[in-house]
């Protein structure tokens, strides 16, 4: 359970990514209770879903985004030995595989813990979130159906 | 190459970091031109080392931890799949995982561009990664070895 001071925190947080959101002349859902935000964004390929996450208890703004597909059943090793080199590659955020269920998700977090983080820190995540997901979630669309193997995949992109 | 506007932040952000392992009574290791710290902390079955980088051309500082064992060869499917599990359960931060080479380097990252930014919140990164790192990193060597099964890392996350 949050504290004052860590509730006020998120709300202050929550703010600066509206602004920034309003910045930007996107379209967005909030829920202001739960201080989180939905949006669409058009991808070379496949479209994007955002979800922004102001987590008070935490003090940490998450941005996750969960691919439009499941890997298959037989498919799942397959995901985490993907998502794995992937991530290895990467410098900010990583991707997520369920073994149990094949969803993929890219999550990147930042804390806010005693801190006032800017627009400028925000509009970067989302630039940063938006160009990985957009880079790697046709591979990963590729991989599950066949398409490619996991040699093309590391060629497309390692 | 970071202009004299990220120089100067990611020098505070630095400062900053200093302060807080101070404040946690730690002994480190500095670059101050490379803008690098690095720290030993004894764990519960598997000491921990920790790499922390201010990263002034990104305005990104990422705290490092490189697991002190490769996967042999012949479990690196078996803890790709652990690592996704584990993965999958962790809010903030990630294992990476060098499949060709078994490597396996644990990383969070958090941001300070245009921001100002406290000592809790280098002091979260610290705490939370070795709690992380110092669940987990038995539990892999272990399923490297085959002496620890992905039901038992399962039924340990689920926990």
């Amino acid at each position: 359970m949050a504290t004052d001071k860590e509730m006020k925190n998120a709300l202050e947080v929550f703010a600066t990514l509206k602004e920034t959101l309003d910045a930007r002349n996107w379209t967005y859902d909030a829920e202001e209770d739960e201080l989180r935000i939905h949006l669409g964004v058009n991808g070379d390929d496949i479209p994007m879903r955002f979800i922004f996450i102001c987590d008070a208890e935490r003090q940490l703004l998450r941005i996750l985004s969960f691919l439009p597909f499941e890997f298959d059943s037989e498919k799942r090793v397959l995901a985490a030995i993907s998502t794995a080199m992937v991530n290895y590659d990467l410098v900010e955020g990583s991707f997520d595989t369920s073994i149990e269920n094949g969803n993929i998700l890219y999550r990147i977090n930042t804390s806010f813990r005693d801190s006032i983080i800017s627009v400028d820190l925000i509009d970067h995540m989302i630039d940063i979130a938006c160009f990985t997901v957009d880079k790697y979630n046709e591979g990963f669309y590729e991989l599950n159906s066949g398409k490619i193997g996991i040699e093309e995949f590391m060629m497309k992109y390692l | 190459m970071a202009d004299n506007n990220k120089m100067m932040q990611a020098n505070e952000a630095y400062e900053t970091l200093c302060l807080a392992l101070d404040s946690r009574g730690w002994t480190y290791t500095k670059d101050e031109e490379g803008l690098e710290v690095k720290a030993e902390v004894i764990g519960n079955d598997i000491d921990i080392t920790l790499r922390i980088k201010v990263d002034p051309e990104r305005l990104l500082v990422s705290l490092f931890s490189d697991l002190s064992y490769t996967v042999p060869e012949d479990s690196r499917v078996e803890v790709a799949v652990a690592l996704a599990m584990i993965n999958y359960a962790t809010v903030d931060g990630n294992f990476d995982y060098n499949f060709s080479t078994g490597r396996i380097i644990f990383r969070l990252t958090s941001r300070f561009r245009e921001s100002l930014v406290g000592t809790e919140l280098f002091n979260y990164m610290i705490g939370v990664s070795c709690s992380t790192i110092d669940a987990y990193n038995d539990k892999l060597f272990m399923i490297g070895k085959g002496r620890y099964t992905l039901e038992e890392l399962k039924a340990f996350i689920d926990e």
